[in-house]
């Protein structure tokens, strides 16, 4: 059940009348409750056989947490850390289990045979339960906030339980951070008329974000990455510059749905992005980028890291971000190719770190014309395509796929005799209406987002926008494709 | 609460509204099903060779050239729609002879997927126009609507007719594709990259082969219960195509053609898949005949039907 599917409307439907019956707004609660049945009745229909691994994960997180409260208030320090510790590994350990095992069992044995012992492995296959990722992050932040006292745990397992597997977020995100989330399910939720009209508006953008861009993009890139040995160069560096883009309408418009389906929960979702097309570097491209992974390994990995390596200076810094973007590519999946996107990533980060400029994030400046200044556009382009090229390995089936392609790029007589594929004129259109808004709407939480502008004061003109952007919608989906981040 | 609803309801209803108007009006266009389905209703007691089949035979076989036949293939058409239809109108056949139905390598592993991403659109066309019965009267697969591309299409389609001009059926009178002339040819699907696009639709596992097998089957026993000639007939492909066909699942092909065979004596098996006399203006694409492919590919099976006396 999808989220820009007619049944994911259908139950949410159901969900959302019941959700805001008067017995259930009583307390808290019973909203709760039924948050959490229907998270997990959502989740079921996704990963059926999985349930019992979030069910057990969310319980032994929850003990832990309690545990760990009493330590605390006991100023037992070493049993704090130790369970924290403990909470962190075993975190880590389901991830390692179903994400990696096979992984690197399968490049031990590649090592072991290329040093002469001859060793046959039988990888186990097992079955990457959907969204682990999202929620094993959730629940290791739990634990650790709690050991830095930022939070109190949960006393009701049912709030913590809803926190966990929340439906909107629980297949791709956002991580939602406890001390943001856990306390709006300790409040009674009102039907807020702002907030829902904002979230349908979030979610409409999605739709258009996701069906019309991403899907449409995805037909081109798709067929370019079956042929692409086949292919000239030109039309290679073109779906290389396709993708980012693909991918950012692809995970923005699954995180805008989802947080405009919190919204008409009366629930605040953390944000996901921030307009990353308007990155100037690399540095600023990944505060902008899927920020509640980002954040998340920044709190609980580059800080550390940082602390260990202060000694080392720049270098120190230099290593902990090395450290922290291999990290964010293997999150992605248990290949390669993700370690070295992020690797790719941290070299890109090392003159901005040599030149001081990797945590500055100035405000973007219009010029008179209302058009950004040619110092920044020129910086924007530049970041994009460096972007693009480490996109060339995060899309890659594998290593040697991804240095196949950046060698056919260079290799390749650049123009075909005929054209290898034709991106459709209303494509280009509307990718270029997507670019547009993201820059007017720099300072907006997403591209759609309609408050305070006079000009959309009056329902009627409103309205038509929203029935043009419907419209939009149905003509110019492409076909469905799945979310790319549900497979991490 | 109640605002809001009413909001999202007076926002909603004028769309659907327009959504459903243009959903009756696209039913009521012309198209080569709800052609076909008309005629073989009102013709089928006359009609003594019968054509089924997928695109391949809607383009290949000209009824213009063989008295009293009509074909009744269609584009992605596959066997289990083939079977649906011959049995459509079975109370009908007076005088029915002849069922030449074509068989290659690509309908022979047409994926088991009613709704299919290649083909959902001419699912939903068997649904509406030819009373293919429907899996649940709810299912939004059900309206024209639910794809949105084609229906599009047809509203632009709506609209120039609204404009007067006339819209032209996809097929002649007797059912015969009218597109693949030489005028539309584009020499680019002759190339090997056409083929290849074409053969990623097929699926040849074994449980999609036994589906298309059971409704070869059906046909077949439907056509000797009859006491009906069935003429299998592989139309000609273009060597680009053919020759990324893999030997193993040529052999499986041949293997279901030999099985069927085995099984109902009343068949005869003509394949023109290499056919010689087939030159590059004979073909539409690597795929298709075009007219002239088709006219002397019916001429072939026109003095076949007159040899053995089948009709």
């Amino acid at each position: 059940m999808v989220v820009n599917s007619l049944y994911f409307f259908l139950f949410f439907g159901v969900v959302f009348f019941i959700y805001y019956l008067p017995f259930l707004r009583k307390s808290p609660n019973y909203q709760n409750i039924w948050l959490l049945l229907a998270s997990y009745f959502f989740y079921s229909i996704a990963e059926c056989r999985m349930v019992p691994l979030l069910f057990g994960s969310t319980t032994l997180f929850y003990w832990m947490g309690l545990i760990l409260r009493k330590t605390i208030q006991k100023e037992k320090t070493k049993l704090s850390s130790f369970i924290t510790t403990l909470g962190v590994v075993i975190g880590m350990s389901v991830l390692l289990y179903f994400k990696y095992l096979d992984f690197f069992a399968d490049s031990f044995a590649t090592v072991l045979r290329s040093v002469g012992f001859n060793i046959s492995w039988t990888t186990l296959n097992l079955v990457l339960p959907i969204g682990v990722s999202f929620y094993i992050f959730k629940l290791i932040s739990y634990i650790i906030e709690i050991h830095r006292e930022h939070i109190e745990p949960s006393i009701d397992f049912i709030e913590f339980a809803t926190y966990v597997a929340f439906f909107p977020t629980i297949l791709a995100g956002p991580i939602d951070r406890p001390n943001k989330f856990i306390p709006q399910l300790k409040k009674n939720r009102y039907f807020k008329y702002s907030l829902a009209i904002d979230g349908c508006r979030q979610i409409l953008w999605g739709m258009f974000t996701k069906m019309c861009i991403a899907d449409n993009l995805a037909i081109i890139t798709n067929t370019v990455w079956a042929d692409y040995d086949t292919l000239s160069a030109s039309t290679l560096v073109v779906a290389a510059l396709i993708y980012p883009l693909e991918i950012y309408a692809d995970f923005d418009g699954y995180s805008n749905m989802a947080i405009g389906v919190g919204k008409l929960l009366g629930l605040k979702i953390s944000k996901n992005f921030n307009h990353p097309l308007l990155g100037r570097t690399t540095a600023e491209y990944w505060h902008r980028w899927h920020m509640s992974l980002t954040a998340w390994i920044l709190d609980y990995v580059f800080m550390p890291l940082s602390i260990a390596f202060m000694n080392l200076r720049k270098w120190g810094v230099i290593f902990a971000i090395m450290i922290n973007m291999i990290i964010i590519g293997f999150w992605h999946g248990a290949n390669w190719t993700y370690g070295l996107f992020g690797l790719y990533h941290g070299l890109l980060f090392v003159p901005l770190v040599l030149w001081n400029s990797y945590g500055k994030s100035k405000h973007l400046i219009t010029n008179g014309k209302g058009l950004p200044r040619a110092k920044d556009f020129f910086m924007m382009i530049v970041t994009y395509i460096l972007v693009a090229f480490g996109h060339i390995f995060f899309v890659a089936p594998s290593t040697s796929d991804a240095f196949m392609y950046l060698s056919l790029m260079m290799n390749r007589s650049f123009f075909p005799s005929s054209p290898d594929i034709t991106i459709p004129l209303y494509l280009i259109v509307l990718c270029v209406i997507l670019i547009l808004l993201e820059w007017i709407m720099k300072d907006k939480e997403y591209s759609f987002e309609l408050t305070n502008i006079k000009i959309l004061e009056k329902r009627i003109i409103r309205w038509s926008l929203y029935t043009t952007l419907l419209v939009l919608v149905y003509v110019f989906q492409g076909e469905h494709t799945e979310f790319i981040y549900f497979q991490f | 609460m109640k605002c809001f609803l009413c909001r999202i309801v007076k926002l909603f209803t004028p769309l659907i509204g327009v959504l459903l108007g243009l959903e009756y009006v696209v039913h009521q266009l012309p198209n080569s099903y709800s052609y076909k389905d008309v005629w073989m209703r009102n013709h089928a007691d006359s009609v003594m060779v019968l054509v089924l089949g997928s695109s391949n035979m809607y383009a290949a076989f000209n009824p213009q050239l063989v008295v009293h036949s009509f074909n009744l293939a269609n584009s992605f058409q596959r066997l289990e729609y083939d079977d649906y239809l011959l049995n459509r109108y079975a109370s009908q056949y007076r005088n029915l002879k002849v069922v030449i139905l074509g068989v290659d390598y690509v309908n022979i592993a047409f994926p088991n997927n009613s709704v299919g991403v290649y083909d959902r659109h001419r699912s939903i066309s068997y649904k509406l126009y030819m009373e293919y019965p429907k899996q649940t009267y709810c299912s939004i697969n059900n309206y024209e609507f639910s794809c949105n591309k084609p229906f599009v299409k047809k509203v632009c389609m709506f609209l120039q007719q609204i404009m007067g001009n006339e819209i032209e059926l996809p097929c002649d009178s007797l059912g015969h594709a009218i597109y693949y002339n030489l005028n539309g040819k584009n020499d680019e699907n002759m190339n090997e990259r056409y083929g290849e696009k074409i053969l990623r639709i097929t699926d040849y596992s074994n449980s999609n082969l036994k589906y298309n097998y059971s409704h070869l089957l059906s046909i077949a026993n439907f056509c000797k219960d009859s006491n009906v000639k069935l003429l299998l007939v592989s139309t000609p492909i273009w060597k680009t195509m053919r020759n990324q066909f893999v030997s193993d699942n040529v052999t499986k092909f041949k293997g279901m053609i030999s099985d069927v065979m085995k099984h109902c004596p009343n068949i005869m098996y003509l394949d023109f898949t290499e056919d010689p006399r087939f030159t590059y203006n004979d073909f539409y694409d690597a795929n298709h005949l075009s007219e002239n492919g088709s006219w002397k590919f019916t001429k072939q099976i026109a003095n076949i039907i007159d040899y053995n006396k089948l009709n």
